[in-house]
Protein backbone atom coordinates (compact mmCIF):
# COMPACT_ATOMS: atom_id res chain seq x y z
CA UNK A 1 0.00 0.00 0.00
CA UNK A 2 2.79 2.38 0.78
CA UNK A 3 4.89 1.72 -2.25
CA UNK A 4 2.00 1.79 -4.63
CA UNK A 5 2.51 3.48 -7.85
CA UNK A 6 0.34 6.19 -9.15
CA UNK A 7 -1.99 5.25 -11.88
CA UNK A 8 -1.41 8.18 -14.16
CA UNK A 9 1.86 6.85 -15.40
CA UNK A 10 -0.16 4.97 -17.94
CA UNK A 11 -0.09 5.73 -21.61
CA UNK A 12 -2.69 8.24 -22.59
CA UNK A 13 -5.76 7.23 -24.43
CA UNK A 14 -4.67 9.10 -27.50
CA UNK A 15 -1.41 7.30 -27.57
CA UNK A 16 -3.10 3.99 -27.24
CA UNK A 17 -5.71 4.83 -29.79
CA UNK A 18 -3.00 5.94 -32.15
CA UNK A 19 -1.42 2.58 -31.83
CA UNK A 20 -4.50 0.88 -33.07
CA UNK A 21 -3.95 0.65 -36.80
CA UNK A 22 -0.79 -0.98 -37.92
CA UNK A 23 1.54 -0.32 -35.03
CA UNK A 24 2.27 -3.08 -32.60
CA UNK A 25 -0.28 -3.05 -29.85
CA UNK A 26 0.45 -3.48 -26.21
CA UNK A 27 0.52 -7.17 -25.56
CA UNK A 28 -2.48 -7.03 -23.29
CA UNK A 29 -4.76 -5.75 -26.06
CA UNK A 30 -6.50 -8.85 -27.18
CA UNK A 31 -9.84 -10.45 -27.63
CA UNK A 32 -9.93 -13.57 -25.52
CA UNK A 33 -12.88 -15.63 -26.61
CA UNK A 34 -13.46 -14.71 -30.19
CA UNK A 35 -15.66 -12.03 -31.69
CA UNK A 36 -18.61 -10.72 -29.71
CA UNK A 37 -21.99 -10.76 -31.35
CA UNK A 38 -23.15 -7.27 -30.51
CA UNK A 39 -26.79 -7.86 -31.38
CA UNK A 40 -26.92 -10.89 -29.19
CA UNK A 41 -25.13 -9.08 -26.40
CA UNK A 42 -27.48 -6.17 -26.58
CA UNK A 43 -30.45 -8.54 -26.50
CA UNK A 44 -29.01 -10.31 -23.48
CA UNK A 45 -28.34 -7.07 -21.67
CA UNK A 46 -31.83 -5.86 -22.47
CA UNK A 47 -33.28 -9.10 -21.20
CA UNK A 48 -31.42 -8.92 -17.94
CA UNK A 49 -32.37 -5.29 -17.58
CA UNK A 50 -36.01 -6.21 -18.02
CA UNK A 51 -35.63 -8.91 -15.42
CA UNK A 52 -34.29 -6.50 -12.89
CA UNK A 53 -37.00 -3.97 -13.80
CA UNK A 54 -39.52 -6.66 -13.10
CA UNK A 55 -37.91 -7.48 -9.77
CA UNK A 56 -37.91 -3.86 -8.75
CA UNK A 57 -41.49 -3.51 -9.85
CA UNK A 58 -42.57 -6.43 -7.71
CA UNK A 59 -40.45 -5.42 -4.80
CA UNK A 60 -41.71 -1.87 -4.56
CA UNK A 61 -45.06 -2.36 -6.28
CA UNK A 62 -44.27 0.59 -8.43
CA UNK A 63 -44.08 0.79 -12.17
CA UNK A 64 -40.86 2.69 -12.59
CA UNK A 65 -41.19 2.74 -16.35
CA UNK A 66 -44.45 4.62 -16.29
CA UNK A 67 -44.01 6.18 -12.88
CA UNK A 68 -47.20 4.68 -11.55
CA UNK A 69 -47.88 3.03 -8.24
CA UNK A 70 -49.26 -0.50 -8.29
CA UNK A 71 -51.14 -2.56 -5.75
CA UNK A 72 -49.03 -4.16 -3.08
CA UNK A 73 -47.42 -3.76 0.29
CA UNK A 74 -46.41 -0.19 -0.19
CA UNK A 75 -48.97 2.56 -0.34
CA UNK A 76 -47.67 5.25 -2.58
CA UNK A 77 -48.71 8.81 -2.11
CA UNK A 78 -47.43 11.63 -4.22
CA UNK A 79 -46.57 15.01 -2.86
CA UNK A 80 -45.91 18.26 -4.59
CA UNK A 81 -42.30 18.41 -5.54
CA UNK A 82 -42.03 21.82 -3.96
CA UNK A 83 -42.69 20.22 -0.60
CA UNK A 84 -39.54 18.18 -0.72
CA UNK A 85 -35.99 19.46 -0.55
CA UNK A 86 -34.65 20.61 -3.83
CA UNK A 87 -32.14 17.83 -3.59
CA UNK A 88 -34.77 15.62 -5.13
CA UNK A 89 -35.60 17.74 -8.10
CA UNK A 90 -33.04 20.39 -8.73
CA UNK A 91 -30.90 20.12 -11.81
CA UNK A 92 -28.07 17.92 -10.84
CA UNK A 93 -24.49 18.88 -11.26
CA UNK A 94 -23.71 15.93 -13.48
CA UNK A 95 -26.30 16.65 -16.07
CA UNK A 96 -24.90 15.64 -19.42
CA UNK A 97 -26.45 16.25 -22.74
CA UNK A 98 -26.79 13.34 -25.13
CA UNK A 99 -24.37 15.05 -27.45
CA UNK A 100 -21.79 14.55 -24.75
CA UNK A 101 -22.11 10.86 -24.66
CA UNK A 102 -18.55 10.13 -25.66
CA UNK A 103 -16.69 8.87 -22.68
CA UNK A 104 -14.61 11.56 -21.13
CA UNK A 105 -11.22 11.38 -19.53
CA UNK A 106 -12.40 9.68 -16.42
CA UNK A 107 -15.18 7.70 -17.90
CA UNK A 108 -17.29 9.02 -15.05
CA UNK A 109 -19.58 11.24 -16.93
CA UNK A 110 -20.54 8.62 -19.35
CA UNK A 111 -21.65 6.52 -16.44
CA UNK A 112 -23.92 9.22 -15.31
CA UNK A 113 -25.27 9.62 -18.74
CA UNK A 114 -25.98 5.95 -19.20
CA UNK A 115 -27.40 5.88 -15.75
CA UNK A 116 -30.06 8.30 -16.87
CA UNK A 117 -31.08 6.47 -19.93
CA UNK A 118 -30.58 2.92 -18.94
CA UNK A 119 -31.50 3.15 -15.33
CA UNK A 120 -34.82 4.80 -15.81
CA UNK A 121 -36.84 2.78 -13.48
CA UNK A 122 -34.17 0.21 -13.34
CA UNK A 123 -32.52 0.29 -10.04
CA UNK A 124 -35.42 1.10 -7.81
CA UNK A 125 -35.01 4.77 -8.35
CA UNK A 126 -31.38 4.82 -7.58
CA UNK A 127 -30.91 7.68 -9.93
CA UNK A 128 -32.36 10.93 -8.93
CA UNK A 129 -31.94 12.21 -12.44
CA UNK A 130 -35.12 10.53 -13.33
CA UNK A 131 -36.83 12.56 -10.68
CA UNK A 132 -35.61 15.85 -11.91
CA UNK A 133 -36.60 15.00 -15.39
CA UNK A 134 -40.01 13.87 -14.59
CA UNK A 135 -41.39 16.28 -12.13
CA UNK A 136 -44.34 16.70 -14.43
CA UNK A 137 -45.08 13.04 -14.45
CA UNK A 138 -44.75 13.04 -10.74
CA UNK A 139 -47.22 15.82 -10.36
CA UNK A 140 -49.57 13.97 -12.56
CA UNK A 141 -49.16 10.94 -10.40
CA UNK A 142 -49.76 13.14 -7.46
CA UNK A 143 -53.15 14.11 -8.68
CA UNK A 144 -54.15 10.58 -9.35
CA UNK A 145 -53.01 9.06 -6.18
CA UNK A 146 -54.13 11.42 -3.56
CA UNK A 147 -56.96 9.09 -2.71
CA UNK A 148 -54.77 6.50 -1.11
CA UNK A 149 -55.53 6.71 2.55
CA UNK A 150 -52.67 5.27 4.43
CA UNK A 151 -49.69 7.47 4.23
CA UNK A 152 -46.59 5.45 4.33
CA UNK A 153 -44.06 5.83 1.70
CA UNK A 154 -41.80 8.47 0.42
CA UNK A 155 -42.76 11.41 -1.71
CA UNK A 156 -42.04 9.63 -4.91
CA UNK A 157 -40.45 6.68 -6.44
CA UNK A 158 -37.47 7.44 -4.38
CA UNK A 159 -38.94 5.50 -1.52
CA UNK A 160 -36.80 7.45 0.81
CA UNK A 161 -37.45 9.35 4.02
CA UNK A 162 -39.98 7.02 5.58
CA UNK A 163 -39.11 3.89 7.47
CA UNK A 164 -40.90 1.44 5.27
CA UNK A 165 -37.83 -0.61 4.74
CA UNK A 166 -34.41 -0.39 6.23
CA UNK A 167 -32.90 -0.09 2.82
CA UNK A 168 -34.94 2.84 1.83
CA UNK A 169 -33.90 4.44 5.02
CA UNK A 170 -30.31 3.79 4.36
CA UNK A 171 -30.57 5.37 0.97
CA UNK A 172 -31.96 8.50 2.50
CA UNK A 173 -29.34 8.73 5.13
CA UNK A 174 -26.64 8.48 2.56
CA UNK A 175 -28.21 10.98 0.28
CA UNK A 176 -28.78 13.38 3.08
CA UNK A 177 -25.35 13.17 4.54
CA UNK A 178 -23.93 13.75 1.12
CA UNK A 179 -26.19 16.67 0.70
CA UNK A 180 -25.52 18.25 4.00
CA UNK A 181 -21.85 17.71 3.58
CA UNK A 182 -22.05 19.76 0.44
CA UNK A 183 -23.92 22.59 1.99
CA UNK A 184 -24.19 22.35 5.74
CA UNK A 185 -26.13 25.54 5.97
CA UNK A 186 -29.06 23.92 4.26
CA UNK A 187 -29.21 20.87 6.43
CA UNK A 188 -32.15 22.22 8.32
CA UNK A 189 -34.04 22.60 5.10
CA UNK A 190 -33.42 19.03 4.23
CA UNK A 191 -35.15 17.86 7.38
CA UNK A 192 -38.46 19.34 6.36
CA UNK A 193 -40.10 16.46 4.54
CA UNK A 194 -39.56 14.05 7.36
CA UNK A 195 -41.40 16.25 9.72
CA UNK A 196 -43.96 17.73 7.47
CA UNK A 197 -45.09 14.68 5.58
CA UNK A 198 -46.36 12.62 8.47
CA UNK A 199 -48.09 15.53 10.15
CA UNK A 200 -49.61 16.68 6.91
CA UNK A 201 -50.92 13.39 5.67
CA UNK A 202 -51.75 11.19 8.57
CA UNK A 203 -55.45 11.01 8.78
CA UNK B 1 13.66 32.08 -29.59
CA UNK B 2 10.35 32.55 -27.95
CA UNK B 3 9.92 32.53 -24.25
CA UNK B 4 8.14 29.54 -22.99
CA UNK B 5 6.57 28.78 -19.72
CA UNK B 6 7.81 25.67 -18.12
CA UNK B 7 5.46 23.82 -15.89
CA UNK B 8 7.18 21.89 -13.17
CA UNK B 9 3.99 20.69 -11.60
CA UNK B 10 3.68 16.99 -11.80
CA UNK B 11 0.31 15.48 -11.58
CA UNK B 12 0.65 13.22 -8.62
CA UNK B 13 -1.98 11.54 -6.63
CA UNK B 14 -2.32 12.84 -3.16
CA UNK B 15 -2.52 10.20 -0.54
CA UNK B 16 -3.70 10.26 2.97
CA UNK B 17 -1.18 9.32 5.61
CA UNK B 18 -1.52 5.86 6.94
CA UNK B 19 -4.00 5.99 9.74
CA UNK B 20 -2.88 3.86 12.70
CA UNK B 21 -6.47 3.80 13.89
CA UNK B 22 -7.32 1.63 10.93
CA UNK B 23 -4.78 -0.94 12.01
CA UNK B 24 -6.16 -1.60 15.45
CA UNK B 25 -7.72 -4.77 16.66
CA UNK B 26 -11.28 -3.62 16.46
CA UNK B 27 -10.94 -3.06 12.73
CA UNK B 28 -9.26 -6.42 12.30
CA UNK B 29 -12.06 -8.20 14.13
CA UNK B 30 -14.67 -6.47 12.01
CA UNK B 31 -12.83 -7.45 8.86
CA UNK B 32 -12.70 -11.07 9.99
CA UNK B 33 -16.39 -10.97 10.72
CA UNK B 34 -17.43 -9.40 7.45
CA UNK B 35 -15.11 -11.14 5.02
CA UNK B 36 -17.38 -14.16 4.79
CA UNK B 37 -20.16 -12.03 3.36
CA UNK B 38 -18.26 -11.30 0.19
CA UNK B 39 -17.18 -14.82 -0.66
CA UNK B 40 -18.18 -16.23 -4.02
CA UNK B 41 -19.83 -19.60 -4.17
CA UNK B 42 -17.46 -22.51 -4.24
CA UNK B 43 -18.92 -24.48 -7.06
CA UNK B 44 -20.26 -22.09 -9.62
CA UNK B 45 -18.63 -23.87 -12.50
CA UNK B 46 -20.67 -26.93 -11.70
CA UNK B 47 -23.87 -25.43 -10.43
CA UNK B 48 -24.39 -22.18 -12.30
CA UNK B 49 -22.28 -21.97 -15.42
CA UNK B 50 -22.74 -24.07 -18.51
CA UNK B 51 -20.12 -22.72 -20.91
CA UNK B 52 -17.55 -21.27 -18.61
CA UNK B 53 -14.76 -23.54 -17.46
CA UNK B 54 -12.04 -23.05 -14.87
CA UNK B 55 -9.50 -22.70 -17.67
CA UNK B 56 -11.42 -19.74 -19.05
CA UNK B 57 -11.38 -18.05 -15.69
CA UNK B 58 -7.62 -18.43 -15.76
CA UNK B 59 -7.44 -16.86 -19.21
CA UNK B 60 -9.56 -13.88 -18.30
CA UNK B 61 -7.78 -13.47 -14.95
CA UNK B 62 -4.38 -13.47 -16.60
CA UNK B 63 -5.55 -10.86 -19.04
CA UNK B 64 -7.00 -8.72 -16.26
CA UNK B 65 -3.77 -8.89 -14.30
CA UNK B 66 -1.84 -7.83 -17.37
CA UNK B 67 -4.11 -4.86 -17.93
CA UNK B 68 -3.86 -3.84 -14.29
CA UNK B 69 -0.09 -4.09 -14.44
CA UNK B 70 0.19 -2.20 -17.69
CA UNK B 71 -2.08 0.52 -16.40
CA UNK B 72 -0.18 0.56 -13.11
CA UNK B 73 -3.32 0.14 -11.11
CA UNK B 74 -3.22 -0.02 -7.37
CA UNK B 75 -2.41 -3.49 -6.15
CA UNK B 76 -5.84 -4.03 -4.73
CA UNK B 77 -7.69 -3.44 -7.97
CA UNK B 78 -6.97 -6.83 -9.46
CA UNK B 79 -7.99 -9.04 -6.51
CA UNK B 80 -11.04 -6.89 -5.95
CA UNK B 81 -12.06 -7.18 -9.60
CA UNK B 82 -11.66 -10.94 -9.36
CA UNK B 83 -13.89 -10.95 -6.31
CA UNK B 84 -16.60 -9.15 -8.28
CA UNK B 85 -16.15 -11.51 -11.21
CA UNK B 86 -16.47 -14.62 -9.08
CA UNK B 87 -19.43 -13.28 -7.19
CA UNK B 88 -21.20 -12.41 -10.41
CA UNK B 89 -20.47 -15.80 -11.94
CA UNK B 90 -21.73 -17.44 -8.76
CA UNK B 91 -25.22 -16.23 -9.45
CA UNK B 92 -25.53 -15.38 -13.11
CA UNK B 93 -25.30 -17.73 -16.07
CA UNK B 94 -22.87 -16.09 -18.46
CA UNK B 95 -21.87 -16.83 -22.02
CA UNK B 96 -18.30 -17.55 -22.85
CA UNK B 97 -18.17 -14.72 -25.34
CA UNK B 98 -19.30 -12.27 -22.66
CA UNK B 99 -16.70 -13.28 -20.13
CA UNK B 100 -14.15 -10.71 -21.23
CA UNK B 101 -16.79 -8.01 -21.05
CA UNK B 102 -17.50 -9.11 -17.51
CA UNK B 103 -13.80 -9.04 -16.66
CA UNK B 104 -13.42 -5.55 -18.08
CA UNK B 105 -16.48 -4.38 -16.19
CA UNK B 106 -15.16 -5.76 -12.93
CA UNK B 107 -11.86 -3.96 -13.43
CA UNK B 108 -13.77 -0.81 -14.25
CA UNK B 109 -15.68 -1.04 -10.97
CA UNK B 110 -12.75 -2.09 -8.82
CA UNK B 111 -10.66 0.70 -10.25
CA UNK B 112 -13.33 3.22 -9.38
CA UNK B 113 -13.50 1.85 -5.89
CA UNK B 114 -9.78 2.05 -5.23
CA UNK B 115 -8.18 4.63 -7.46
CA UNK B 116 -8.07 8.36 -7.60
CA UNK B 117 -7.82 8.31 -11.35
CA UNK B 118 -9.76 5.25 -12.41
CA UNK B 119 -9.48 3.31 -15.63
CA UNK B 120 -11.75 4.62 -18.33
CA UNK B 121 -14.31 2.62 -20.19
CA UNK B 122 -12.66 3.40 -23.49
CA UNK B 123 -9.26 2.30 -22.35
CA UNK B 124 -10.67 -0.99 -21.19
CA UNK B 125 -12.43 -1.50 -24.49
CA UNK B 126 -9.17 -0.96 -26.31
CA UNK B 127 -7.66 -3.66 -24.15
CA UNK B 128 -10.31 -6.06 -25.40
CA UNK B 129 -9.02 -5.27 -28.87
CA UNK B 130 -12.22 -3.30 -29.33
CA UNK B 131 -14.29 -6.42 -29.22
CA UNK B 132 -16.66 -4.61 -26.89
CA UNK B 133 -17.98 -1.06 -26.97
CA UNK B 134 -17.91 1.44 -24.14
CA UNK B 135 -21.72 1.57 -24.09
CA UNK B 136 -21.84 -2.15 -23.58
CA UNK B 137 -19.37 -1.88 -20.77
CA UNK B 138 -21.48 0.75 -19.07
CA UNK B 139 -24.63 -1.28 -19.41
CA UNK B 140 -22.84 -4.30 -18.07
CA UNK B 141 -21.63 -2.20 -15.18
CA UNK B 142 -25.15 -1.46 -14.13
CA UNK B 143 -26.06 -5.09 -14.40
CA UNK B 144 -23.10 -6.22 -12.31
CA UNK B 145 -23.87 -3.59 -9.70
CA UNK B 146 -27.42 -4.79 -9.53
CA UNK B 147 -26.44 -8.41 -9.19
CA UNK B 148 -23.85 -7.65 -6.53
CA UNK B 149 -26.49 -5.59 -4.77
CA UNK B 150 -24.17 -2.58 -4.97
CA UNK B 151 -22.03 -4.21 -2.33
CA UNK B 152 -18.58 -3.45 -3.66
CA UNK B 153 -16.56 -2.80 -0.55
CA UNK B 154 -15.30 -6.34 -0.21
CA UNK B 155 -12.48 -7.05 2.16
CA UNK B 156 -9.35 -7.97 0.23
CA UNK B 157 -6.26 -9.89 1.32
CA UNK B 158 -4.36 -6.62 1.05
CA UNK B 159 -6.32 -5.20 3.93
CA UNK B 160 -5.11 -8.05 6.12
CA UNK B 161 -1.50 -7.86 5.00
CA UNK B 162 -1.21 -4.40 6.47
CA UNK B 163 -2.52 -5.66 9.78
CA UNK B 164 -0.08 -8.56 9.85
CA UNK B 165 2.83 -6.30 9.02
CA UNK B 166 1.91 -3.87 11.74
CA UNK B 167 2.16 -6.70 14.24
CA UNK B 168 5.44 -8.15 13.02
CA UNK B 169 8.58 -7.26 14.98
CA UNK B 170 10.74 -6.69 11.91
CA UNK B 171 12.54 -3.62 10.55
CA UNK B 172 10.85 -1.37 8.07
CA UNK B 173 12.78 -2.39 4.99
CA UNK B 174 12.02 -6.03 5.64
CA UNK B 175 8.36 -5.17 5.89
CA UNK B 176 8.56 -3.48 2.57
CA UNK B 177 9.89 -6.51 0.79
CA UNK B 178 7.59 -8.89 2.62
CA UNK B 179 4.65 -6.77 1.57
CA UNK B 180 5.75 -6.78 -2.03
CA UNK B 181 6.21 -10.51 -2.17
CA UNK B 182 3.00 -11.21 -0.30
CA UNK B 183 1.07 -8.98 -2.67
CA UNK B 184 2.55 -10.87 -5.57
CA UNK B 185 1.32 -14.10 -4.07
CA UNK B 186 -2.10 -12.63 -3.48
CA UNK B 187 -2.36 -11.70 -7.15
CA UNK B 188 -1.19 -15.15 -8.12
CA UNK B 189 -3.86 -16.72 -5.91
CA UNK B 190 -6.54 -14.55 -7.47
CA UNK B 191 -5.76 -16.03 -10.86
CA UNK B 192 -6.18 -19.58 -9.64
CA UNK B 193 -9.47 -21.38 -9.24
CA UNK B 194 -8.33 -23.38 -6.25
CA UNK B 195 -8.38 -20.34 -4.03
CA UNK B 196 -11.86 -19.07 -4.84
CA UNK B 197 -13.36 -20.34 -1.67
CA UNK B 198 -10.59 -19.25 0.67
CA UNK B 199 -11.42 -16.20 2.74
CA UNK B 200 -9.18 -13.19 2.13
CA UNK B 201 -7.61 -13.50 5.58
CA UNK B 202 -6.44 -17.01 4.75
CA UNK B 203 -5.03 -15.93 1.39
CA UNK B 204 -3.27 -13.05 3.08
CA UNK B 205 -1.77 -15.17 5.84
CA UNK B 206 -0.75 -17.93 3.44
CA UNK B 207 0.84 -15.42 1.08
CA UNK B 208 2.63 -13.73 3.89
CA UNK B 209 4.03 -17.00 5.23
CA UNK B 210 5.06 -18.04 1.73
CA UNK B 211 6.75 -14.68 1.20
CA UNK B 212 8.73 -14.85 4.44
CA UNK B 213 9.64 -18.44 3.76
CA UNK B 214 10.75 -17.68 0.21
CA UNK B 215 12.85 -14.76 1.35
CA UNK B 216 14.62 -16.92 3.95
CA UNK B 217 13.91 -14.31 6.56
CA UNK B 218 13.43 -17.00 9.15
CA UNK B 219 17.17 -17.67 9.27
CA UNK B 220 18.05 -14.36 10.81
CA UNK B 221 14.92 -13.66 12.78
CA UNK B 222 13.66 -16.51 14.88
CA UNK B 223 10.22 -14.98 15.06
CA UNK B 224 9.92 -15.40 11.33
CA UNK B 225 10.95 -19.00 11.22
CA UNK B 226 8.41 -21.43 9.95
CA UNK B 227 6.61 -22.68 13.04
CA UNK B 228 6.32 -19.48 15.09
CA UNK B 229 5.17 -17.43 12.13
CA UNK B 230 2.47 -19.88 11.15
CA UNK B 231 1.25 -20.04 14.73
CA UNK B 232 1.33 -16.29 15.01
CA UNK B 233 -0.63 -15.70 11.80
CA UNK B 234 -3.16 -18.43 12.43
CA UNK B 235 -3.81 -16.94 15.82
CA UNK B 236 -4.51 -13.55 14.30
CA UNK B 237 -6.97 -14.87 11.75
CA UNK B 238 -8.35 -17.45 14.17
CA UNK B 239 -7.82 -20.52 12.10
CA UNK B 240 -6.18 -23.84 12.59
CA UNK B 241 -2.39 -23.67 12.01
CA UNK B 242 -2.63 -26.80 9.90
CA UNK B 243 -5.15 -25.14 7.61
CA UNK B 244 -2.86 -22.21 7.16
CA UNK B 245 0.08 -24.49 6.52
CA UNK B 246 -1.91 -26.31 3.86
CA UNK B 247 -2.84 -23.00 2.25
CA UNK B 248 0.76 -21.87 2.27
CA UNK B 249 1.89 -25.08 0.66
CA UNK B 250 -0.80 -24.74 -1.96
CA UNK B 251 0.42 -21.24 -2.75
CA UNK B 252 4.01 -22.40 -2.98
CA UNK B 253 3.14 -25.22 -5.29
CA UNK B 254 1.08 -22.84 -7.41
CA UNK B 255 4.14 -20.67 -7.77
CA UNK B 256 6.22 -23.68 -8.66
CA UNK B 257 3.79 -24.79 -11.36
CA UNK B 258 3.58 -21.30 -12.78
CA UNK B 259 7.34 -21.00 -12.87
CA UNK B 260 7.68 -24.35 -14.51
CA UNK B 261 5.25 -23.28 -17.17
CA UNK B 262 7.25 -20.18 -17.81
CA UNK B 263 10.50 -22.08 -17.97
CA UNK B 264 8.88 -24.54 -20.27
CA UNK B 265 7.79 -21.73 -22.53
CA UNK B 266 11.06 -19.84 -22.56
CA UNK B 267 14.39 -21.26 -21.45
CA UNK B 268 14.05 -24.92 -20.65
CA UNK B 269 17.73 -25.33 -19.82
CA UNK B 270 17.68 -23.23 -16.70
CA UNK B 271 16.94 -25.06 -13.54
CA UNK B 272 16.38 -22.78 -10.67
CA UNK B 273 14.88 -23.56 -7.35
CA UNK B 274 11.65 -21.94 -6.42
CA UNK B 275 13.30 -19.87 -3.76
CA UNK B 276 15.87 -18.49 -6.13
CA UNK B 277 13.21 -17.54 -8.58
CA UNK B 278 11.16 -15.94 -5.90
CA UNK B 279 14.04 -13.77 -4.87
CA UNK B 280 14.19 -12.43 -8.37
CA UNK B 281 10.50 -12.09 -8.81
CA UNK B 282 9.91 -9.43 -6.29
CA UNK B 283 7.52 -7.28 -8.25
CA UNK B 284 4.03 -8.14 -9.34
CA UNK B 285 5.15 -7.66 -12.89
CA UNK B 286 7.07 -10.85 -12.48
CA UNK B 287 3.97 -12.66 -11.46
CA UNK B 288 2.44 -11.60 -14.69
CA UNK B 289 5.40 -12.99 -16.52
CA UNK B 290 5.11 -16.10 -14.48
CA UNK B 291 1.58 -16.54 -15.62
CA UNK B 292 2.13 -16.00 -19.26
Amino acid sequence: MSNVRISNGSPTLERMAAQQPGHPKPSACRSLFGPVDHDELSRDLQKKRNESHEQDRLRWNFDFERDKPLDGNYKWEAVDFKDVPDFYWRQTRERVSPADCGVDVNGNRAIVYIGTTVAQGNAAGDTYFANSERSDAVKETAERCTDSKEQCSAPRKRTASVDCSPEAKRVTTKAESEWSANSPSLSAFEQTPKKSIPSGHHT
Amino acid sequence: MEHQLLCYEVETIRRAYKDPNLLNDRVLQTMLRTEENCLPSLSYFKCVQKEILPSMRKIVATWMLEVCEEQKCEEEVFPLAMNYLDRYLSIELTKKTHLQLLGATCMFLASKMKETIPLTAEKLCIYTDNSIKPEELLQMELLVLNKLKWDLASVTPHDFIEHFLSKLPVPKDSKQIIRKHAQTFVALCATDVKFISNPPSMIAAGSMAAAVHGLHLGNSNSFLSYQPLTDFLSQIIKCDPDCLRACQEQIESLLETSLRQVQHNSIPSETKTVEDELDLSCTPTDVRDVNL
